[in-house]
């Protein structure tokens, strides 16, 4: 083997096609973009959040490849340029003569940058996972929040709790029998916070994000030990103005802007999780830990309104998480990981009392993809 | 260290059975030396040589004898 790993160029596009052919082919779901620019996040002068795309080659075959997500993160009071370690591909995974080429890869991405980290990866049994944790990164669970809007749609659809026959009995039964309403309406009721105001709190609906950002970023910044910049520069990049895919809710208080949600919502069908639900995403947000709760409540809220079935939310910091389930939101099983490398994780330790007071939600990552 | 000894810690870092591998021993031939064997070889040998191998190095190993004789030639393995 002569191994290279190099930036993805334009004439390496029909070698990715190919490579992209023989994993589909051996029935693996991920494929490398066949573009040699992320049209997303592209690696423009200047800007401090891009993605740079990498291709492994063996004589001049592509064998893999991963991308690295240039971000800036603010940890424990500086600001330290880090990269998200995305879409590591092998062909490894389908012939064990290119079993180097992962740890090549992870290799390579280490030489460009020691302080990676990965976010999703689905379980601690995915290959990935096996790999990261062989390499010594750390990994913490980022907790996942459901919030049911229609229980009998919820019950009737929910895939992943529906594959085997008994529970799809009990999840039929609770549903027709309208137990499901009850408990789910009866769960919310009692979390409910009887002392919040709604009229001392206003949203608004924004096109993008300014000096009002900068402002609550500059509020926020010093409550959290570890989060990406939400400055309004790094907003506008990740969340375009005017998109149509996401809203922006401003949320105000006495005239202030006391934080902000990014939602988005889609009717899935035959979603391997969500069945043909609408689903409701509250993709990004901030405020000080003390506006968390009314933050939730106004993205929850909002995502009601729009007939969504279920709300989903990711939230590392524990504030964020009790302000979750006091919006009625249930906690289930996540298989959304943050996983850092050893370099990333000294500046996170200890990593046990760190990370709950992190936050890291799903606008970070690659995004909420597959909502 | 001495090779012997480091073969045995190959043992334990690709969890194959004592001695099982031999000089000869390679991925080819060592189902357990997948990527994931790969990793574990080299993080033994940094945690228990203090060698860290680089990743154009490591293409050239091709059985478990080449690298003895390259951490031989660092001076890292015992020259015995």
């Amino acid at each position: 083997m002569n191994i290279e790993i190099r930036r993805y160029t334009k004439d390496d596009i029909d070698s990715v096609k190919a490579f992209n052919k023989r994993l589909s082919d051996c029935v693996v779901s991920h494929k490398f973009p066949e573009s040699e620019t992320s049209s997303w996040l592209p690696d423009i002068d200047g800007r401090r959040i891009f993605q740079e795309y990498f291709l492994t080659f063996d004589d001049d075959i592509v064998r893999g490849g991963y991308i690295l997500k240039h971000q800036d993160f603010y940890i424990n009071g500086k600001i330290v340029p880090i990269a998200d370690y995305q879409l590591p591909l092998s062909e490894g995974i389908i012939d064990k003569k290119y079993r180097l080429v992962g740890v090549l890869v992870l290799m390579n991405a280490l030489k460009r940058q020691k302080k990676l980290f990965g976010l999703g990866m689905g379980s601690y049994d995915a290959p990935i996972a096996k790999t990261l944790k062989a390499a010594h990164w750390k990994m913490y669970e980022v907790p996942f929040y459901f919030k049911v809007v229609r229980p009998f749609t919820f019950l009737r659809e929910i895939t992943f709790l529906r594959k085997h026959p008994v529970k799809r009995f009990i999840l039929d039964l609770l549903a027709f029998s309208g137990v499901g309403w009850l408990f789910t309406k009866f769960y919310q009721f009692i979390l409910k916070d009887k002392n919040f105001n709604k009229n001392s709190v206003l949203s608004e609906i924004v096109e993008g994000f300014s000096g009002w950002a900068d402002d609550l970023w500059d509020r926020c910044k010093g409550s959290y030990f570890f989060i990406a910049v939400r400055d309004s520069e790094a907003l506008n990049i990740l969340y375009p103005e005017k998109s149509k895919r996401f809203t922006y809710i401003k949320v105000k208080q006495n005239d202030e802007a006391i934080g902000w949600a990014v939602v988005t919502h889609r009717k899935m069908t035959n979603h391997k999780q969500f069945g043909n639900m609408h689903v409701g995403t509250i993709v990004d947000c901030l405020a000080l830990p003390k506006h968390a709760f009314k933050v939730t409540k106004i993205a929850a809220d909002y995502l009601e309104k729009q007939n969504v079935d279920i709300i989903v939310s990711n939230q590392c910091h524990f504030t964020w998480c009790l302000a979750a389930k006091k919006a009625g939101f249930i906690k289930g099983h996540s298989n959304f990981i943050f996983t850092s490398s050893v370099e990333l994780s000294e500046l996170l330790e200890p990593y046990e009392t760190n990370l709950p007071n992190s936050f890291l939600n799903r606008g970070d990552g690659d995004g909420p993809i597959h909502l | 260290m001495t090779e012997k000894e480091f073969i045995e810690e190959c043992c334990i870092a690709l969890e194959v059975d004592s001695g099982s591998l031999n000089r000869e021993s390679s991925p080819e031939n060592v189902e357990a030396w997948d990527s994931l064997g790969y990793l574990n070889l080299i993080s033994m040998i940094d945690s228990e040589l203090g060698f860290v191998i680089e990743s154009d190095d490591l293409q050239k190993f091709e059985t478990l004898g080449s690298i003895i004789d390259y951490l031989k030639s660092e001076n890292i393995l015992e020259n015995s």
